[in-house]
């Protein structure tokens, strides 16, 4: 158990117990979902079928419904893009770089944030596929052995990288949030009376037990695939940048780019957290896990950000003054006193100027202003790109060609329609999976809350069991069940140091420590990560320089075939892709789930708050003393029941 | 032992063997400073030596403020069983100030950019920014604050250590977000003034954070070998190896994010390939090819590959391999960004600018050593020590 000076706020309010957090936090999963979800999904899916009648409009009479033309020839599709995959930063940077950084309070967050990213990046990858006009024929932008040539697609464009880095930050997020998803199914599944529920959420949960092997790769899975989305998260944006960025049109060529791109998507994807989760936490009663600490936290973060934010913008205009270049600065004067001039001082605003006011604590704890602000911060950080996209391109290098972009109808309807998507796929997420990860606020509820009382009674008796005739428990294994993980700590070592043979530990949580009482041999998950990750270099590098170089060079901007600095960024996607999903399936593999395994879990934890032990004897040990010292353990460590297991 | 209740006092010993080498360094570097000048080497050529060897541990002692700073923002309490280390680090901030306070009062003998014709004609903003007087009192809005602050913050740490006050705990926040806010704008502003304006030609957006990347990673890194020098002499014996591992963690994060910094700047500037930019990194790494790849090798290959794995980050071998290398290579750094734009510079760096180094190191190593010396090495006091210690 982790030591937390006292000087700390508690993470968790109000004194519980394990069975008190697993009901506190399905509720919204088994009871009927109110009236208030009943309109919002009302509305989102109103807003979903605009969605879909724009995009019909779209893709029947073409892009030409859209507001674009000769000189702003993209504007608000990829302004939506770019604003999407923004949002969903914050959900990987919570769950994993807030993990590596071992920062316990995301634990109530990440679950929420980690959905919010998948269905974020849908809606982002609809935009470039609805701007090819010819939506079905997407494959093209893969690159496969193909009857054109084969015609590779270009791996020194920034838009190829695009597709490669966004496919595999959804494959990644997806694995992320599904594996720990898994645990929380599991005990939805031993939950439910109904045996379709039952049946459906044990395909779901892969048949997990929760068993100490389980549970020591699954924790070493979370810290391999936080490894992975760490650097992936900032180079999905930072390839985004670079569609802009690696142009050479005045205010998109900045080399501060990336990282400003990247600083921007973390600030808007908390924004959208902090909308959610304080919407989220009023309608599911959630104020005891997701607690005013919770949102001051996200507050500084959003100081942080916008602060960093506000810095960038500095630093371009400043930039664009000191160069003396008469193009770049043309352009920033256009963004201040220009016809969009209002747009961006709403976003100098909304972005820089506003997340100041969380340095007064007052502001900070406020449910309602951090509301407020935290939509401003979502409207200013679309503007922001839409700013930098349009201000960039209406007014080109020939005044002739200058114009001024508005959005069409059907563009601000497909805009709406995945505003209505997101929000359907969360209330439906949120209906049927828990909004806060159970299993992962057990491990930070014992700390966190220092008073600690555990309901459940010691054995009462020293032998509640009637031990049957002495040769019939050949065979048999011995359930000890705790409610408690420190008094399973202390159980288990004691029966390891008397040589009781433990054959498994089943718990709702993972639990520090137990893997080193019971000797456990390391998993080699890091191992397979590391080769699948150097397989995945090595292929991505070499198949892009044999395109390029050999097979079919092309020459692009005058440089060399071999361009090995334009296959960096396909590389590194590869190599994270392929480590995550060899470590993921690894994981499932090794730890034997698979949709239609049966749990091997002795018992149906319910209230999940049950330890078990499994003990095993052979047939020499099996002796009237032992079985006694056994109950005396038991008894003596605080088990609350003991049971034998027939074995089948 | 019950490490709960340890709290015992610890001083270093700064021993006599210890002195004489540290004096030796500082022989060295005078010896280096008197060669040079009296081999008739140009004196901008020596200025520019100082000016990158101060510049170097100019950035590590304020890295160290920045990093207490952030642990104090954070409300961390790994650090604080080693927070001596930064707090030593940081104190050598005001020798570096005032070395290139001088430096800078007269920005002429080093900067090319004074009094230029061409660059009032063709870049009237860059003349007007860069007018010395301007320059000067920028140089002395940067230095002050820093160390003052940086000096605060100290104050009220050392102080904590010994009263344990939560109230000093809330002040500290207060002045390291003043520095913090602080030193994210300056550090970016005065890398352009005194770095970036070297190559008065040339500019990029990204440049102060990339410098601030680099200080702030030989910050760390110096940290590192300072940590395990301790601990290999026997003190710091409550540091375990999650300690070490936080801190190899640190190394090889900050390795990755200056590597990525370096590869945005370099990887738009290349693409784009606009002849203004380019002409910058065309020179560098055609010129200066052993600094401008060894620069890229030390400060994240080596490091990258020695701190991948827990175990290796568990272990005083490794993290002070990868350190060292990073080391290196923050030197590589700071000589590719000031050598080529002094047109009395060559390629290959002389031994007496790596003789100066020596002196600055030994001049670095005698105010650290002092202060390790002369305060508890243990803060059993700070109201997160106990946490500290059950760092996991």
């Amino acid at each position: 158990m982790k030591f937390v000076s006292h000087l700390r706020e508690p993470l968790i309010l109000g004194v519980k117990n394990y069975k008190q957090v697993t009901d506190d936090l399905c509720v919204n999963v088994e009871s009927k979902p109110g009236k208030y979800w009943y309109i919002a999904i009302g509305i989102s899916l109103s807003a979903f079928l605009i969605g879909v009648i724009s995009s019909f409009i779209t893709i029947y009479e073409g892009i030409g419904t859209w507001g674009l033309n000769k000189t702003v020839n993209w504007a608000m599709d990829i302004t939506n893009f770019v604003w999407w995959i923004g949002i969903g930063h914050a959900g990987t940077f919570i769950s994993a770089i807030l993990l590596i950084l071992k920062q316990r309070w995301r634990t109530a967050v990440s679950r929420t944030a980690e959905a919010m990213t998948i269905f974020a990046v849908m809606c982002a990858g609809f935009f470039p596929l609805i701007h090819m006009g010819r939506p079905w024929l997407f494959f093209y932008i893969i690159p496969y052995p193909n009857t054109r040539g084969p015609l590779w697609v270009n791996f020194n464009s920034a838009l190829v990288w695009d597709f490669f880095a966004i496919f595999t930050y959804f494959t990644v997020s997806l694995l992320f949030w599904y594996t720990g998803l898994i645990p929380d199914i599991a005990t939805l599944r031993d939950r439910t009376k109904s045996r379709l529920r039952r049946f459906v959420y044990n395909v779901l949960s892969f048949g997990w037990s929760g068993s100490l092997k389980q549970w020591h790769r699954h924790e070493v899975l979370s810290t391999i695939l936080a490894g992975l989305a760490t650097p992936l998260v900032v180079s999905v944006h930072s390839i985004v940048s670079l569609d802009f960025a690696t142009s050479v049109i005045p205010g998109w060529h900045s080399t501060i780019f990336p990282p400003y791109f990247v600083i921007g998507a973390i600030f808007s994807g908390f924004a959208m957290v902090q909308t959610l989760v304080i919407i989220m936490r009023k309608v599911f009663k959630l104020e005891n896990y997701i607690t005013l600490k919770h949102i001051e936290t996200m507050n500084k973060m959003l100081l942080l950000t916008g602060s960093l934010v506000g810095i960038a913008y500095f630093t371009e205009i400043f930039m664009a003054w000191y160069s003396n270049n008469p193009y770049e600065f043309s352009v920033v004067l256009n963004r201040i006193k220009g016809p969009y001039r209002w747009l961006y001082w709403l976003m100098l605003l909304f972005n820089a100027i506003f997340p100041q006011l969380f340095w007064l604590k007052r502001v900070r704890t406020s449910i309602l202003a951090t509301f407020i602000i935290s939509i401003l911060i979502n409207v200013g950080m679309w503007l922001e790109r839409f700013v930098i996209i349009v201000t960039s391109l209406h007014r080109d290098y020939l005044p002739s060609s200058w114009t001024i972009y508005i959005p069409s109808i059907v563009e601000i309807g497909l805009f709406i329609g995945t505003l209505g998507f997101f929000f359907t796929a969360f209330l439906i997420f949120a209906k049927f999976f828990p909004v806060v990860s159970i299993a992962e606020i057990k491990s930070i509820f014992k700390v966190s809350s220092e008073v600690v009382k555990g309901d459940g009674k010691p054995v009462k008796d020293n032998k509640p069991v009637e031990l049957p005739r002495f040769s019939s428990f050949r065979g048999q294994q011995f359930m000890i069940i705790y409610n408690d993980e420190n008094k399973l700590i202390e159980g288990l070592k004691k029966f390891v140091s008397l040589n009781f043979k433990v054959v498994d530990v089943f718990t709702p949580f993972h639990i520090h420590g137990v893997d080193e009482i019971l000797n456990l041999k390391k998993t080699r998950l890091p191992k397979v990560a590391f080769f699948a990750g150097s397989i995945g270099a090595v292929t991505g590098f070499v198949f892009q320089s044999w395109v390029h170089a050999l097979d079919w060079p092309m020459n692009f901007g005058g440089k060399p075939y071999f361009s090995f600095l334009s296959f960096i960024p396909i590389t590194f996607e590869l190599t994270v892709l392929f480590s995550a999903l060899a470590s993921v399936f690894s994981f499932f593999y090794r730890s034997k789930l698979f949709p239609g395994v049966k749990s091997r879990n002795p018992i149906i934890d319910d209230a999940g708050d049950k330890f078990v032990v499994l003990i095993d004897f052979d047939e020499f040990s099996l002796r009237r003393e032992i079985i006694d010292k056994l109950y005396e353990i038991a008894f003596e460590t605080g088990a609350i029941e003991i049971k034998i297991k027939q074995e089948k | 032992m019950n490490i709960n209740n340890y709290a015992p006092s610890e001083r270093f010993n700064f021993t006599r063997g210890l002195r004489i080498f540290v004096f030796v360094l500082i022989l060295i570097g005078i010896v280096s400073l008197s060669y040079a000048v009296l081999n008739g080497y140009p004196l901008k050529r020596i200025l520019v030596a100082i000016f990158v060897n101060n510049f170097y541990f100019l950035s590590i002692s304020f890295a160290g403020t920045f990093f207490i700073a952030v642990q104090y923002l954070a409300g961390t309490s790994w650090y604080v069983c080693f927070k001596r280390v930064p707090e030593a680090i940081s104190s050598y901030f005001p020798v570096a100030g005032l070395v290139i306070l001088a430096l800078c009062i007269d920005p002429g003998r080093i900067y090319p950019w004074v009094h230029s014709a061409e660059l009032s004609v063709k870049f009237p903003n860059k003349f007007l920014y860069l007018e010395p007087g301007f320059f000067t009192f920028r140089t002395v809005i940067y230095i002050l604050p820093w160390a003052i602050l940086s000096s605060l913050i100290k104050k009220i740490s050392l102080r904590l250590d010994i009263s344990g006050d939560v109230k000093l705990l809330k002040h500290g926040v207060l002045y390291s977000s003043a520095f913090v806010v602080f030193s994210a704008i300056t550090t970016s502003t005065s890398s352009w003034d005194w770095l970036m304006s070297i190559e008065p030609h040339w500019y990029s957006a990204l440049f102060g954070w990339y410098n601030f990347a680099g200080m702030f990673l030989s910050g760390v890194a110096s940290m590192t070998i300072l940590v395990s020098f301790l601990k290999a002499r026997g003190y710091l014996s409550l540091l375990n190896e999650n300690h070490l591992n936080d801190l190899g963690k640190y190394v090889f994060s900050l390795s990755i994010f200056w590597a990525y910094l370096w590869y945005s700047q370099f990887f738009i500037i290349w693409y784009g390939n606009i002849p203004e930019e380019v002409s910058y990194f065309f020179k560098r790494a055609h010129d200066y090819e052993v600094i401008f790849y060894g620069n890229i090798i030390a400060n994240f290959g080596i490091p990258f590959f020695l701190l991948l794995s827990k175990k290796s980050r568990q272990r005083v071998v490794y993290l002070v391999g990868a350190s060292l290398a990073i080391l290196v290579g923050r030197w590589f750094d700071l000589y590719l960004m000031v050598a080529p734009g002094i047109s009395e510079a060559k390629s290959i760096p002389d031994i007496f600018e790596i003789g100066m180094f020596v002196g600055f190191l030994g001049v670095f190593m005698l105010v650290v050593f002092r202060f390790l010396s002369s305060n508890n090495l243990i803060p059993s006091g700070h109201p997160y020590f106990k946490e500290s210690l059950n760092h996991t």
